[in-house]
């Protein structure tokens, strides 16, 4: 495969507690190719979110720092980079969509203005060509009667809108990277599955490349080439998609992928009662002890695990894991 | 209907006009009686300062008729004062000069306390630090006290007067700006812009600021009517440009005639109240359209 689209090599990003730095997230490596998928899931609090932050340089300085390690976005280190640049980048090459489509809009502008001044922001166009592009943006996410749509303010419109509006402005420069960080968590479920739709369709249309940052392995499963969990700021497993969903290694991946609920084949078995992975992420500030993070919640947990920290460890081919324990799939 | 409709759509759309969130407040701004009460009194104010002068082009400085004639006695319907000026004239002219004074010093006061409450809001850290310990030194200045030693030190000009009180009212303003700011900058939408590479200058002034905008607009109808009640408490001590007509040297230099002609300080009194009363029905009529939820309790 030609070289990456971005790479991120041993990122760590710490956070100023007190009068200590407490990383987050630590010896964070992954590539994005062009026009790939890339899912990104983990629960709530695991540094998923920081991390996609960090990639545009939006990390709340003070009290955030990337604190070591590169990201690479075509060849080009993003840490090291100045905020003139980081600004040109930010919408034109990487772009994101939020996770509340209720409120990232800003409510004095219409939806029409919104999208023409990301255009304006980085290209040379005149009000009348920004406008054009803007209504052409709202019919490509499938906003009906866009010319009318155009001049409406957000509260005008529903969460599923809004949420297509913020991907009309995430996508209005043609960026090379999208990140959608938990696009659908605030929408309902037919919503999810339309908006889920309209990323693959754009994906072609596009070739944008695209890093989702859910906590629904259904969505994962669907959308994405690529699946890195993430535990407690480390990444504990990376793999292609089907053999994730397959044959997930990680006794938290493993959990994970049990938790989805399932339908039996025969509707008069009792139902399954529904797994759920015992514990709590930890707080930032007990990353720093010894051993696997995910020792205390993990049922396979072995005297090692309390010791050493697990490396990634290629267990199967293009499935780096890190965990002492071997799982074993049948060929 | 040409619009290009959705594979799903059977029926044409039901799209709501656009209604600006200005446009809600107008809306509710109408309905609102004692507002609009405030506002036709406030126009008609205007009409008369504005238009006043060449309607009726009697002088406010000159000797028309005998010295304290008293109202209805003459032509001159309102009477004149102790030197004989009529006291309509005075008025209408002096109308001109209170507002435009009203006016400019707001205009003083929201500049300088939108700005400074911009960027300490928007900053914070140091900067913040700084500009509110400067707004604090302002903050504790007596007012009156300053605004005297402004216009003494750098003569009693319709400007300096303006300027004068403008540089004593922006502390308010400034707190205002800044705690909105710091409100909204916290907002997923301020985040989104930054992440479509908006400079810091944008997200200040096109972003934030337009947010913040109805309790500025509030803020600053409301010091209009308190800059009024300044520069007339100015111009009644004799501070004020002695060369312009106002409601408050009206009142000032007939002050020690009040026992023989009571419409000589009754009448620019009438007119600062009902201006001041005015400019308060308005703002309180634009909290009202900007927070309609407030109101309802």
């Amino acid at each position: 495969m030609s070289s990456p689209l971005l790479s991120v090599r041993d990122l760590e990003i710490a956070f100023r507690i007190g009068d200590s730095d407490v990383p987050v997230v630590r010896d964070l490596s992954f590539d994005v190719h062009h026009g790939e998928t890339l899912g990104i899931v983990g629960e709530s609090g695991c540094g998923k979110s920081i991390t996609a932050l960090s990639l545009m340089g939006l990390i709340p300085t003070p009290p955030g720092r990337i604190s070591r390690g590169q990201i690479l976005f075509q060849g080009e280190d993003l840490v090291q980079a100045g905020e003139t640049r980081l600004r040109q980048i930010r919408g034109r090459e990487i772009s994101m969509v939020f996770q509340e489509p209720m409120t990232s809009l800003n409510p004095v502008f219409t939806i029409g203005e919104q999208i023409a001044e990301t255009v304006r922001a980085h290209f040379s166009v005149s009000r009348r060509e920004a406008r054009d592009r803007a209504i052409e943006m709202l019919r490509l996410v499938e906003i009906p009667a866009a010319e009318k749509r155009v001049d409406n303010y957000p509260h005008q419109l529903s969460g599923g809108m809004r949420q297509r509006v913020m991907i009309a402005i995430a996508l209005a420069c043609e960026p090379k990277l999208l990140i959608a960080d938990e696009p659908t968590t605030a929408l309902d479920v037919t919503v999810q599955a339309q908006i889920f739709d309209l990323f693959l369709n754009l994906q072609q249309k596009t070739k944008a490349a695209i890093i989702l940052i859910t906590h629904d392995i259904g969505a994962v499963a669907e959308m994405t080439d690529r699946v890195m969990v993430m535990y407690a700021g480390r990444k504990i497993e990376e793999a292609p998609v089907d053999d994730f969903i397959n044959r997930p290694m990680h006794p938290y991946a493993r959990g994970l992928i049990s938790c989805i609920p399932r339908l039996s084949a025969d509707p008069s078995n009792e139902p399954e009662p529904l797994f759920e992975i015992p514990g709590v992420v930890p707080g930032a500030r007990q990353l720093g002890a010894a051993g696997c993070a995910f020792a205390p919640r993990c049922a396979n947990v072995l005297e090692r695990c309390r010791e050493d920290t697990p490396a990634l460890e290629m267990k199967r081919e293009a499935h780096p894991v890190a965990c002492w324990n071997n799982v074993e799939y049948p060929a | 209907m040409n619009s290009k409709a959705a594979p799903d759509q059977t029926s044409p759309p039901l799209i709501a006009e656009p209604t600006s969130p200005t446009r809600q407040a107008w809306l509710m701004f109408r309905g609102n009686l004692s507002a609009m009460a405030g506002l036709v009194i406030l126009l008609l104010i205007l009409f008369v300062a504005i238009l006043g002068p060449s309607l009726y082009p009697v002088s406010p400085t000159e000797m028309v008729w005998m010295p304290l004639t008293p109202p209805g006695a003459s032509e001159y319907w309102l009477g004149t004062d102790y030197i004989g000026r009529d006291i309509l004239a005075g008025l209408i002219n002096g109308g001109r000069v209170t507002i435009a004074i009203g006016l400019a010093a707001a205009s003083i006061t929201f500049v300088i306390g939108v700005t400074i409450g911009a960027l300490a809001g928007f900053y914070g850290g140091w900067v913040d630090n700084l500009l509110m310990r400067v707004t604090e030194f302002f903050q504790v200045l007596p007012n009156l006290l300053f605004a005297m030693i402004v216009v003494m030190l750098f003569s009693a000009s319709l400007t300096n007067v303006a300027i004068a009180i403008g540089i004593v009212s922006w502390t308010a303003t400034a707190r205002l700006t800044r705690a909105e700011f710091m409100r909204i900058r916290e907002m997923e939408y301020v985040k989104a812009e930054r992440a479509i590479g908006a400079r810091n200058r944008r997200l200040i002034w096109s972003v934030i600021l337009p947010n913040a905008a109805p309790p500025l607009v509030v803020v600053s109808a409301l010091s209009t009517g308190s800059a009024i009640l300044f520069e007339a408490g100015l111009s009644f001590l004799g501070l004020s440009d002695p060369n312009a007509m106002s409601w408050g040297r009206m009142i000032g230099d007939n002050r020690p005639y009040i026992l023989d002609s009571w419409w000589g300080v009754t009448f620019p009194g009438v007119a600062i109240f009902l201006t001041v009363l005015a400019i308060c029905l308005v703002g309180d009529g634009l909290n009202d359209a900007f927070n309609p939820k407030l109101r309802q309790r």
